[in-house]
């Protein structure tokens, strides 16, 4: 494991590099990470991963990190922090995994977990949260199994290929499951 | 823009010091998004001219009809012409004008800003769960209940859910008629 920042059974999550770029430019010009992403809809090549770069020497709390395969010691995806609010103690959660691998909900999960623990036991937030497309269901059983609780579908609140999507909402609490 | 109670005019920095004793008000701040900040005459001014030269906010001062009075503030924040979607936001500063209908006018007006000269598809907006009277205000205007973040706000100590509650440009469409003269006001 190289600069682990946070080590789980199968992978461990840890700062970008500047020799993550490629892979990441690689990505965030696929068109279906570029929708998650939302951000990228204009084509940005390299400029992309070099935002996630520059994100973290910014703000402290703008954290973006690989989640990377313990065995393989390969990148698989992304996880990140944003849009810290300290005064009511909440923090947005984002991701997406390159590669859509067989294993890849396990990873997911783990780097979800890892995270979680990191935002309510070490940053001591209270609430945690982040969009998720409403048709992404796999995605969303996956974060309620993780604690998380579907508290909004913000019903046309994104335009995509020609038509309106629905943004939900999930959000976890401190002391309410999986923290 | 021109209601039957309330009218919607351009804000100056010459505005700026009617805003100061409201964004101090704690009775005013306690349902707002203000922050813990204490604010004077220069940071009010610096945010409405940061409005007015803004391409993703609208911001507009309400006023009475009849006087000419400045009573608050109403706008659009967030204005995504992509999405066509955007944030509401609005205060009456002057507590005593409270519960006369002007701020029910006042988001009218702006919703139908929103939706017949920006051309936007949605508004939505946040409000803390314990502001019953904003979210009574939204109901009327045709606004929904979308959701509620648990805990997304602190007050006085606690943590408070925070509602979520959006207007489609199809439900506003298909509004009923607005009913006669409230016969509180006449
Ligand atoms: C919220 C605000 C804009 C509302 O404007 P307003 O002009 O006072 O509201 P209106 O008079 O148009 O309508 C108020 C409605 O709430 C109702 N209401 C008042 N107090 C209420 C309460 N405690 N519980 C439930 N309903 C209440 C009134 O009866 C009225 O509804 P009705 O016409 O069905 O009787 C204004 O009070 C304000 O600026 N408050 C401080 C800042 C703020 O909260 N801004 C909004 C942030 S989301």
């Amino acid at each position: 494991m190289r600069n682990p920042f946070h080590i789980g059974t199968d992978i461990y999550l840890r700062p970008l590099e500047p020799e993550d770029v490629p892979s990441l430019t690689d990505w965030t010009t696929r068109p279906a990470i570029r929708t998650v992403l939302d951000l990228f809809y204009r084509p940005l090549g390299q400029s992309a991963a070099d935002l996630f770069l520059e994100r973290t020497k910014n703000d402290a709390h703008d954290i973006a990190l690989g989640i990377v395969a313990q065995e393989t010691e390969t990148m698989l995806g992304f996880i990140g922090l944003n849009r810290i609010d300290q005064e009511n103690s909440h923090i947005q959660l984002g991701f997406f995994l390159g590669e859509q691998k067989a294993d890849g909900e396990r990873y997911l999960s783990e780097a979800v977990g890892l995270m979680q623990r990191y935002v309510f036991a070490v940053l001591g937030m209270n609430r945690l949260w982040l969009y998720v497309d409403a048709a992404e269901a796999r995605t969303i059983n996956l974060l309620e199994r993780q604690g998380f609780v579907r508290e909004a579908t913000l019903r046309q609140d994104r335009y995509l290929d020609g038509q309106y999507a629905d943004t939900v909402v999930m959000g976890q609490v401190r002391g309410y499951g999986g923290d | 823009m021109t209601g039957s109670q309330v009218y919607l005019r351009p804000l100056t920095g010459d505005d700026a010091a009617a805003f100061v004793p409201w964004v101090n008000d704690a009775e005013v701040t306690r349902t707002l998004a203000v922050g813990a900040a204490v604010m004077d005459r220069q940071a009010e001014q610096a945010w409405i001219e940061k409005m007015n030269a803004s391409g993703s906010d609208v911001l507009f001062g309400i006023a009475i009809q009849e006087t000419g009075r400045l009573i608050g503030s109403i706008g659009l924040n967030q204005i995504d012409f992509r999405y066509r979607g955007a944030s509401l936001g609005m205060m009456i500063g002057e507590k005593s004008m409270w519960g006369k209908g002007y701020g029910t006018e006042a988001t009218r007006l702006v919703v139908r800003y929103a939706f017949e000269k920006l051309h936007l598809n949605r508004v939505q907006l946040h409000v803390y769960e314990y502001n019953l009277r904003g979210i009574r205000v939204y109901e009327k205007v045709g606004f929904r209940l979308e959701g509620v973040l648990r805990q997304e706000h602190v007050y006085d100590g606690r943590f408070w859910d925070t509602v979520v509650m959006a207007i489609l440009r199809e439900e506003w469409e298909k509004r009923p008629a607005l009913p006669e003269a409230d016969p509180r006001k006449t």
